[in-house]
């Protein structure tokens, strides 16, 4: 075929279409039954879709959206980090010692980055270096790290932080609840990097297919290890606007954080099998499935109740993403 | 002393690579000239694939030398060699499914945009067109190039791989079993493009158990046989069913 009949067969309205297209290919069907829930939910209380009401779901989706784009990067990368909610109550609780000692602001901010950091650098060397699949390693760590803020604490906990230190993470900002603004950044900055940046090309590249970015001199280990990183200074951050907005440190902080974590992103369009990440997918699921729970709770099912519904979701969002994976061409 | 016209592209000299005690090739000398398409043929574990894995850097060489240009080098990683300007098609093509044509294209060396050189900003648009620009002046046809790679057809992934090692400059081009996974028509059309590679002087090895391929598109064909050069022949004075012969060892040239 010339060059001539292939730029006609580019016309206008066929480049819209493809471009409709592989906007939309990674969505998870199992987003659509939930927005669905969604708007029943809505249906049923005039004060659903009151401003405040919003901020509020937003606010309560907040941290969970910014560890899910670190999260969306991990498993991108074909890998998973199961250890995030460990590391969140060890950075949360390591750095409230230093909130007690009068240590200003500014250097704890920095000492919860620098807790992440180590533990993300442990993961990753754990996987790249040892070799230890990144589902067990990292389920080592999760019960590894959890144990050491439990000795740490030994049933202690830290409560009532000095208040400047509180109005990070209960303040407004514009109107806006301040954990809301951090979210908004780490998601756009997060989308920015993985569709616009050399790095989320490399971990999208390594995730699709390892062997072909060796080839190309794509340095994978490396990446890989930055991946973790990304994720635990991610839950590093978290955890320090978290211990603000509780006004509290436990050594129970966190757990079972993975399973929402991880929920979310594959409901949010993000492959299981790697090289596929939706920062944007991951936002809005973060944000369904906590109209979810705020229903669930106005509706009078408790805790309980919400871990079902992740469960539940968790088990469909896969299912759903292997089941369109045979009937596409990726194979397992 | 002076270059000569005649320095091969690609010279093996007693290349062997042992894995412990299998000796997978055991001293291959054989060249690849300018502009030359040499087949490489023999049986299952013949020790086609470990040999195109030397040349393309991926396992070092238990013994032997490589000379690109009349060169002698060493190749430790396969980014060695496509310095050297070999660029190999493996046979699983190395392509990342998840992602599109440029995507696939600029795998490893993307391109920048000027003021995003530092956070290493993606200039997809620059790659797009050029990808698009190099795939039609090869004349192959991808009518969407936002398409991600696993919703091509085998013959169009085979031809972006290919496309691919013609775009940065290699002058020897390595493909392993290129028509492997094709049916009828797709193994035609990637034929006839190797074909346009080697008319436009870059040199090519090719490994395929398509026979009736090998004949149409080399002149020079090299038999393996259990890790060694069981006969090297002129393609114009075989047929297919010499061949045979040949990679069963009912028949030998050396
Ligand atoms: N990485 C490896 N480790 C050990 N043995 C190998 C390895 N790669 C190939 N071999 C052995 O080397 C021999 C030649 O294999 P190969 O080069 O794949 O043959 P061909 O491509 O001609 O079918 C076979 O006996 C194979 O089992
Ligand atoms: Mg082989």
């Amino acid at each position: 075929m010339t060059s001539n009949e292939n730029a006609q067969r580019d016309s206008r309205p066929t480049e819209i279409f493809n471009r409709f297209r592989s906007a939309t290919r990674g969505i998870n069907t199992v987003v659509f039954p939930t927005i669905l829930c969604v708007i029943l939910l809505s249906l049923f209380s005039d004060k659903f879709f009151t401003v405040e009401n919003q901020l509020n779901i937003v606010r309560s989706a907040s941290v969970a959206m910014i560890v899910g784009v670190g999260q969306v990067f991990v498993i991108s990368a074909r890998q998973i980090d199961l250890s995030v909610g460990s590391v969140l109550g060890l950075t949360a609780c390591l750095t409230g010692f230093l909130v007690f000692d009068g240590v200003p602001i500014i250097l704890c901010f920095f000492f919860a980055l620098a807790v992440g950091f180590v533990l993300g650098l442990i993961n990753g060397l754990i996987v790249g270096y040892l070799k230890v699949p990144a589902l067990l390693g990292t389920l080592g760590m999760l019960v590894l790290v959890r144990g050491t803020v439990q000795e740490l604490m030994y049933g202690t906990y830290h409560v009532r932080f000095p208040a400047e230190f509180v109005v990070l993470g209960q303040g407004d900002t514009l109107g806006v609840p301040n954990l809301v603004w951090v979210a908004a950044c780490v998601v756009i900055v997060g989308h920015f990097v993985l569709t616009r940046l050399e790095y989320g090309r490399f971990i999208l590249a390594i995730g699709g297919n390892a062997e072909a970015a060796r080839i190309a001199g794509i340095k994978v280990r490396k990446y890989i290890i930055i991946s973790f990183i990304v994720q635990a200074v991610l839950v590093a951050l978290a955890a320090f606007l978290l211990m603000g907005r509780m006004n509290s440190a436990h050594p129970t902080l966190g757990q079972g954080l993975e399973l929402h974590i991880i929920a979310g992103v594959i409901l949010g369009g993000t492959s299981l099998f790697g090289g596929v990440g939706k920062v944007w997918g991951m936002a809005i699921a973060m944000y369904l499935i906590a109209v979810l729970e705020n229903g669930l709770l106005l509706a009078g099912a408790g805790f309980f109740w919400q871990q079902i519904l992740l469960g539940f979701l968790l088990i469909t969002s896969v299912a759903i993403q292997i089941y369109r994976s045979k009937s596409g061409k990726i194979d397992m | 002393m002076p270059q000569q016209m005649t320095t091969p592209t690609l010279e093996l000299r007693n290349i062997a690579k042992h894995f412990g005690a299998i000796k997978a090739v055991d001293g291959v000398s054989f060249t690849v000239e300018s502009g030359e398409c040499v087949g490489l043929i023999g049986d299952n574990g013949a020790g086609k694939s470990t040999l195109v894995k030397v040349v393309s850097g991926f396992h070092p060489q238990t013994s032997g030398q490589l000379l690109v240009q009349g060169k002698e080098v060493t190749f430790s990683s396969p980014t060695d060699a496509r310095n050297s300007k070999i660029e190999t098609v493996y046979q699983n093509l190395a392509l990342v499914e998840q992602l599109d044509v440029a995507a696939n294209f600029f795998l490893g060396r993307e391109l920048h945009t000027n003021w995003g050189r530092i956070i290493r900003y993606l200039d997809k648009g620059a790659m797009k067109k050029r990808a698009r620009a190099e795939l039609d002046r090869i004349g192959i046809s991808i009518p969407d190039m936002n398409a991600i790679v696993s919703e091509l057809s085998g013959g169009q992934r085979q031809s972006i791989a290919i496309s691919r090692s013609i775009f940065w400059g290699s002058q020897c081009l390595v493909l392993d079993e290129p028509t492997a996974s094709l049916g009828v028509n797709e193994t035609a059309s990637v034929a006839e493009l190797i074909e346009r590679v080697v008319a436009s002087g870059v040199s090519v090895l090719i490994v395929a158990h398509d026979i009736d391929l090998i004949i149409q598109l080399c002149t020079k064909i090299v038999v393996l046989r259990q890790g060694i050069v069981w006969s090297e022949l002129n393609a114009s004075d075989v047929t297919a069913a010499d061949l045979v012969h040949h990679i069963t060892g009912t028949q030998r040239a050396a």
